[in-house]
């Protein structure tokens, strides 16, 4: 099992007034599974997606990611456990914009220590797997909404994560494009035997989903 | 030795990273830049004012009237005796002669001072006289306002009147004046003298009774070899200590004095009073360089805020995170440091060459140009000042940023 989540209750302040997003859920998401969080705007999936990513702090309820207790580990740990087992999407695909795409790629592996023969065939592989080899030394600015997504998912993968999360990873594309990554995540995941983890409420990313976990109000309301 | 290796090549992608960011946003780097340059330039010409005023204030105490220091019998200018001449200086020829053979005198200018009455033949005028080598003077003491005929020079029986007496008097340049005074002995002499000029200045009191005439007519009047004090013109404005130490040991019955100790309520205490009104103004004018930067750097920091938190989201820690920020902070407080004090030195070479008029200064009659004494150290410091003030600043608000929450950096626009 990669994640056991219970009871979450997680909540924002906005001018000192506490905002509920998350209230008691639970959740387990098994290994190579292809997971979607779904749900209306504000019903808290973004929200679980950042708390599984371990971005957001356990303020209530408990989160086991790999077996560890994530509110009982380490700062470091935490920074490790990002750095080596968590790879992100993000709707606004969050690429360095001074860097090329095959630097993009490469600064995480950099960052995890990977050897340097290793990290060239990892950039080269998941490049080569988007389809944007041949653009590498493009940097974003140079690159389409879609190719840039492409990227950020190759930097992801390179990564060889245990689970990728994804947070609305079609909202910027048109319907094509999102369609052609959707279909390279499903993919990647099958070939790394990773697990994916998607925060949309995108149809064509619920048809294509393993499962579906439901929200509303930052309750569960159906899987 | 690997893990090391491996620490070395991420760190060494970290700066690679922060290089590429400079380029990333030209108009935000361009602004940084300006900040801390022009924030460098201002500090580093304001220290070259200053020291421009306070080397100005030196000269024209040096220039006007004491030299860079006189020799006095010990303990004369503390006492007032009631006849002063017996304190004078009684060897003058041994002592010139081995003052001008000191390797730090330049120029030396023996004087005596005495009281004398003046008259035109119609109208008496009492005054106060120095005899003075007026050839040497002449070169040295450039800063006397002459406003009517000519320096005191090789004229063997000139006279230089104050501009009060003169007009006491009613003489003009070419015209005859005769000096009355006591002799040493206590016997009344005279000397008829020719009007060479007119001076001023600025101060009523003095110009109302001071004249100056040539050296050895005053002897001759007062009936004396001595001479009351020698002012010495160095060949440099630092060889004063060494003068000192060398006179005291050579000549133990006299003693040297300072022009900053012989003028001390104009120039010692201008100065000290300017370098406290400066100092104010320098923390002023720090202060609002230090926040510029800072607001510069704080805002081009917290612009990036989505940035951080996705390089914080795939695992880099707040260590590494202020390690980019401090590396772009630490190349743009360089670059923009020398840039400002590159500036500010081609600014004082040409456009401000000759300096900046300034209105006379207390004590003074005339305009005189300040130049901005612009040196290594001082371009240093203020290259440090300005890194340091820029690498402060993005630690400081790298520090606020890096430890934000990762979603909060996420959810930034």
């Amino acid at each position: 099992m990669i994640y056991r989540a219970r009871d979450l209750h997680f909540q924002y302040w906005l001018d000192r007034h506490p905002v509920p997003a998350l209230r008691g859920v639970s959740l387990e998401i098994h290994e190579g599974e292809s997971l979607v969080l779904s749900g209306p705007s504000g019903s808290g999936k973004s929200t679980l997606l950042a708390l599984l990513g371990l971005i957001e702090p356990v303020q209530a309820g408990s989160i086991r990611f790999l077996g560890e207790e994530v509110a009982a580990v380490s700062e470091d740990r935490r920074n490790q456990l990002r750095r080596h087992e968590i790879g992100f999407i993000f709707q606004s695909f969050q690429l360095f914009p001074t860097l090329s795409a095959e630097e993009n790629v490469e600064y995480f592996l950099i960052r995890q220590g990977v050897p340097t023969l290793e990290r060239k065939k990892r950039v080269k592989q998941a490049l080569e797997a988007v389809g944007l080899w041949n653009r590498r030394q493009h940097r974003p600015l140079e690159l389409s909404g879609g190719q840039r997504q492409r990227v950020a998912i190759a930097r992801a993968a390179a990564k060889r994560p245990k689970v990728i999360l994804a947070d609305e990873p079609t909202a910027s594309l048109d319907q094509q494009t999102g369609k052609e990554i959707l279909a390279m995540l499903d993919v990647l995941r099958s070939e790394l035997k990773t697990t994916l983890v998607i925060a949309s409420h995108d149809p064509m990313v619920l048809e294509r989903a393993g499962r579906v976990y439901r929200l509303a109000d930052g309750v569960e309301v159906g899987s | 030795m690997k893990k090391f290796t491996e620490r070395l090549w991420r760190t060494a992608w970290v700066l690679k990273l922060a290089a590429r960011n400079l380029f990333r946003q030209p108009r935000r780097t361009l602004a940084v830049l300006l900040t801390v340059g022009l924030g460098s330039a201002s500090l580093f010409l304001f220290q070259g004012f200053n020291a421009g005023i306070m080397n100005q204030y030196r000269e024209n105490s040096i220039h006007a009237r004491y030299g860079h220091g006189q020799l006095h019998t010990k303990g004369y200018l503390e006492t007032v005796y009631e006849k002063p001449w017996e304190h004078w200086i009684d060897n003058y020829d041994q002592v010139s002669a081995s003052l001008k053979a000191m390797p730090e005198v330049k120029q030396i200018f023996p004087r005596v001072e005495f009281f004398a009455l003046l008259t035109n033949g119609s109208v008496n005028v009492s005054g106060r006289g120095t005899g003075v080598d007026g050839v040497e003077e002449s070169t040295f003491f450039t800063t006397l306002n002459v406003e009517d005929g000519k320096m005191l020079s090789g004229e063997e029986d000139g006279i230089l009147l104050g501009r009060g007496l003169a007009n006491a008097l009613n003489v003009k340049p070419g015209d005859r004046v005769t000096v009355l005074a006591n002799t040493v002995n206590g016997s009344l002499n005279g000397l008829d003298l020719t009007v060479t000029g007119i001076f001023h200045t600025g101060k009523k009191e003095f110009d109302d009774v001071a004249f100056r005439i040539p050296l050895a007519q005053a002897r001759k009047l007062l009936d004396t070899d001595k001479v009351e004090s020698i002012a010495v013109g160095l060949a440099d404005d630092g060889l004063w200590a060494s003068f000192q130490q060398r006179a005291i040991a050579e000549f133990p019955a006299l003693a040297p004095t300072s022009f900053a100790l012989l003028d001390k309520v104009y120039y010692q205490n201008s100065v000290d009073w300017l370098k406290s009104q400066f100092g104010i103004i320098r923390i002023i004018i720090l202060s609002i360089v230090v926040l510029g930067i800072f607001n510069v750097v704080a805002t081009s920091i917290f612009e990036r805020k989505m940035e951080i938190g996705n390089l914080r989201a795939n695992g880099d820690s707040s260590t590494d995170v202020m390690l980019l920020l401090t590396g772009e902070g630490a190349a743009m407080g360089i670059l923009g440091a020398a840039l400002g004090i590159a500036a500010a030195w081609a600014l004082n070479s040409g456009l401000l060459s000759n300096g900046i008029l300034m209105p006379p200064a207390p004590g003074l009659t005339r305009q005189f140009h300040v130049k901005l004494e612009l040196d290594l150290l001082t371009a240093a410091l203020t290259f440090g000042l300005g890194s340091f003030c820029c690498v402060l600043a993005t630690v400081v608000a790298a520090w606020r940023v890096a430890k934000m929450g990762i979603g909060d950096a996420l959810r930034s626009v």
